[in-house]
């Protein structure tokens, strides 16, 4: 079977049972005891070995066997979930995490049998077994002894040694009950056969091939002695063949074929018993085997009928908690589209929306003007692509959960490395960004919430000193802001130490000595940010060796959005980041500087302010206004692009208001136009990086207007 | 009895895989559900002459479905979908009225072979 063609669907869906699995088994550290939980895991364990087993990934199937083993168990009740298990189970985790990337590498699982890893979970199972050993095999021995793969138990191997006669049921020691039976059924003109029937070599779940073979039987005719026991053959402990003795009204032919009828069974031969023969066999065997074996026998038939009565009863807590689920809520019905066709989608809104806008600029002409209808129209055109752009949108957003729900887990395994005690709450994972920008976003926010556990939080020690409770604690909270995103890292540990970083950065030579003293601390701490500098006395495992802050900068830059630090010495630490909701259309301020049209997103800018060039200030040799309470410089936009301003020099000046974090900057321009929608174009390559502009668009009448980075001018 | 296949798994994953052997071997599949409430339903609404069902699945599990199932339709013909280790569950299906069942990984023959003989 060509299985490529399901590894997109099968990665897909890999992915998010190594999601659930991470969620639930953090939902089991702390209630070990949570029977949704466990049947949760079991399940994706469960699914995950099928998928695999399909696509042909040996590998992860047998992980993922061992661990549906193990929770097999914990259902059962004769396992406990203990914090080793949980530390394994994380391993097998990221063991699984690795054969998918594998997978979506090279679409080959790679050669890692993760051998200590698969004994560590068997060690579960083991000690479970020694536990038990003492006791009399019981149905859940079954799923153990087939794990094991110890087929020499079975005693059926006994009973083949030294026989290559496929008739083995004459081997059957039949002891003087059933002979009477036997004898009294054959009175009364019943046929009596031995029967000896072949599972195929490659069948698995023998037990149950053999359970349909019973079946079969039985609605023919009667089986007397079967060997192994009916319990051991619904036990598994049986090698590929077993033998019975049969009594039914049939002809041999008939049962015969009602048994090959049953998938998987290689052959089934029987002969009429002889009597004479087999009793002679019977005498050969001592007279002790022979009781033995007639006794256990004897009993199966009604073994057979009390298990079937019995195994109902024993599943009735199974259905129970499969009630309890049932009031959970039903999960959205979802269709799976590739992002590229997304994509072409959304390059379709932009389009529509750039011919919205000529059609606009059409009707302001005079040949718009005369019909009212053709305005009505575009307007209407006009709230329709808004719409559209909005689900377009909406359909590209997902929530950061996908993302988020790994740093539980990672906080977990780094406050055992840092030896230090902290919890992680999370709000706001429901929060939606598009997609790319999810997809880009996790690295950033793990080098924080590392940032916070290694630096920001202080030993338990230092804590209690501190009069602070012994757990610390780090916050994730997202949450929209208008048309941003902010997702806040917050701890309650030491804070950023100003001085600290002051004299890590003379050091480095970043600075000199008359620098840092002149320095704010916003200043300092943004010396952070700057590449290779770390504050961390020591290099550890976690973080600190200098990528890292200005690492999460340049992510987030690109992704055009911004990093923020609040930080109290001795209280904790703030790291904010604001995200635009979309990259591709935003609206925006058209202004004209020097003759040129230039936009502007409206997001950044606060207001915009006329101001006579009488009031206008300089202060440090910098221009700046006095508005309403605060101090404001000036940039002005001919200077900075170095064009000639249209305005006399006394004319008043245009100021736009343009705010980015807590911090002011009064953007000075020559004429505005007004708001426009509008689609943001890439640069291409050849133009290269340029700070001040962060992309181009088309207008309506197929001009290209530049679009100017606010945040990049304060 | 009505005509077609129905597929009854919990991962989208092994639905596809079931559907394509089915398909390429000339069945028709009228329905596919997600877990056992879906099952019932569709096998309601559908009728299908034959159903494809996984045992372990969230919500309501196979054998709670087949159970319903056989409610529905005493004659109704089942094929269990079940894994290694899954032994006991297996037997009790067919105690309850599976006709057979097939072992993932699913092999394309085998998975015909058996709804060939379960359908006659």
């Amino acid at each position: 079977m060509d299985v490529n063609q399901y590894l997109e669907i099968f990665i897909d869906e890999a992915g998010e049972h190594l999601e659930n699995l991470n969620t639930q088994i953090m939902n089991l550290e702390q209630d070990g005891e949570n029977m949704d939980t466990i049947n949760e895991i079991f399940r994706a364990a469960h699914s995950l070995k099928g998928m695999s087993g399909t696509m042909g990934f040996k590998r992860m199937q047998t992980l993922t066997h061992d661990m549906e083993n193990v929770f097999s168990e914990v259902r059962n009740g004769t396992v406990k979930v203990t914090t080793e298990m949980i530390d394994v189970l994380f391993r097998c985790l990221d063991a699984l995490e690795e054969y998918v990337t594998n997978i979506r590498e090279t679409a080959d699982e790679g050669d890692n049998d993760n051998e200590a890893l698969i004994k560590a979970v068997n060690d579960f199972l083991a000690n479970a077994e020694g536990k038990e050993s003492g006791e009399n095999a019981s149905p859940k021995d079954s799923a153990s002894a087939q794990a094991n793969e110890a087929p020499s138990e079975a005693p059926a191997s006994d009973a083949s040694a030294g026989s290559n006669d496929k008739h083995k049921w004459k081997e059957i020691k039949i002891g003087n009950v059933e002979k009477g039976a036997i004898e009294d059924a054959v009175k009364e003109g019943l046929h009596a056969y031995g029967i000896s029937v072949y599972v195929q070599e490659s069948c698995l779940l023998k037990a149950a091939r053999a359970f349909l073979v019973f079946r079969a039987m039985e609605d023919l005719g009667e089986v007397v002695i079967s060997v192994p026991s009916v319990q051991d053959i619904e036990d598994e402990r049986f090698d590929k063949d077993f033998s019975v003795i049969y009594l039914t009204e049939e002809p041999l032919d008939k049962v015969l074929s009602a048994i090959k009828e049953v998938s998987e069974i290689e052959d089934a031969v029987g002969d009429k018993i002889d009597f004479s023969q087999t009793a002679d066999g019977a005498q050969d065997g001592g007279e002790a085997k022979k009781d033995s074996a007639s006794e256990a026998d004897g009993n199966t038939q009604g073994n057979a009928q009390a298990q079937a009565a019995e195994k109902p009863q024993a599943k009735q807590p199974g259905a129970g908690q499969a009630k309890k689920a049932m009031g959970k809520p039903i999960v959205n019905r979802t269709v799976r589209v590739d992002i590229e066709k997304l994509d072409s989608l959304m390059n379709l809104v932009s389009e529509l929306i750039i011919s919205k806008n000529s059609l606009v600029s059409v009707a302001e002409t005079e040949i718009g003007q005369s019909s009212l209808a053709f305005n009505e129209q575009i307007e209407y055109l006009e709230s329709v692509t808004t719409s559209l752009h909005e689900s377009v949108m909406k359909v590209r957003m997902v929530p950061i959960e996908s993302v988020v729900t790994k740093f539980p887990r990672m906080i977990r395994d780094l406050s055992k490395k840092l030896d230090k005690k902290m919890e992680l709450y999370m709000t706001g994972e429901d929060t939606e960004l598009d997609r790319t920008v999810v997809d880009e976003i996790g690295d950033p926010l793990m080098h924080l919430l590392r940032n916070s556990a290694d630096h920001g939080l202080e030993s338990a020690e230092v804590r209690a000193k501190r009069g602070k409770p012994e757990v610390g604690s780090i916050f994730l909270d997202a949450y929209q802001d208008g048309n941003n995103v902010v997702i806040e890292v917050r701890d309650d540990g030491n804070g950023i130490d100003v001085e600290a970083v002051k004299k890590k950065a003379i050091e480095k030579g970043k600075i000199t000595e008359e620098q840092a003293e002149a320095m704010t601390e916003k200043e300092a701490i943004d010396l952070l940010f700057q590449p290779s500098f770390s504050t961390a006395k020591q290099v550890s495992d976690v973080s600190g060796r200098g990528v890292g802050l200005d690492v999460v900068k340049s992510k987030i830059e690109s992704l055009s959005g911004e990093v923020e630090v609040h930080t109290k010495l001795g209280e904790g630490s703030t790291f904010t980041i604001r995200l635009p909701l979309t990259l591709a259309i935003i609206q925006t301020l058209m202004v004209i500087v020097g003759g040129e049209k230039y936009a502007i997103s409206l997001g950044s800018i606060q207001t915009i302010e006329s101001i006579p060039i009488s009031e206008v200030k300089t202060v440090q040799g910098k221009e700046v206004i006095y508005l309403r309470g605060n101090v404001i410089p000036l940039v002005r936009l001919t200077k900075e692009l170095e064009v000639e301003s249209m305005n006399a020099p006394d004319a008043d000046l245009l100021i736009l208001i343009a705010k980015k974090g807590d911090r002011y900057a009064g953007i000075v321009v020559d004429e505005m136009i007004g708001q426009m929608e509008i689609v943001i174009k890439s640069m291409g390559k050849y133009i290269g990086k340029s700070k001040l502009i962060s992309g181009a668009t088309i207008l309506g009448n197929g001009e290209v207007a530049l679009i100017l980075d606010a945040n990049a001018l304060i | 009895m009505g005509k077609g296949i129905l597929i009854v798994d919990d991962a989208a994953f092994m639905r596809k895989v079931i559907k394509d052997i089915l398909e390429k071997g000339g069945y028709e599949v009228v329905g596919e559900a997600k877990d056992g409430f879906e099952a019932i339903s569709l096998f309601k609404e559908l009728k299908p002459e034959l159903v494809l069902l996984d045992i372990t699945m969230p919500e309501m599990d196979g054998i709670a479905a087949l159970k319903k199932i056989m409610e529905v339709d005493r004659a109704a013909k089942v094929i269990m979908c079940s894994a290694l280790g899954q032994s006991s569950m297996v037997i009790e299906s067919i105690q309850v009225g599976a006709k057979d069942y097939i072992v993932k990984p699913f092999e394309s023959d085998r998975v015909l072979d058996s709804v060939r003989k379960v359908l006659g």
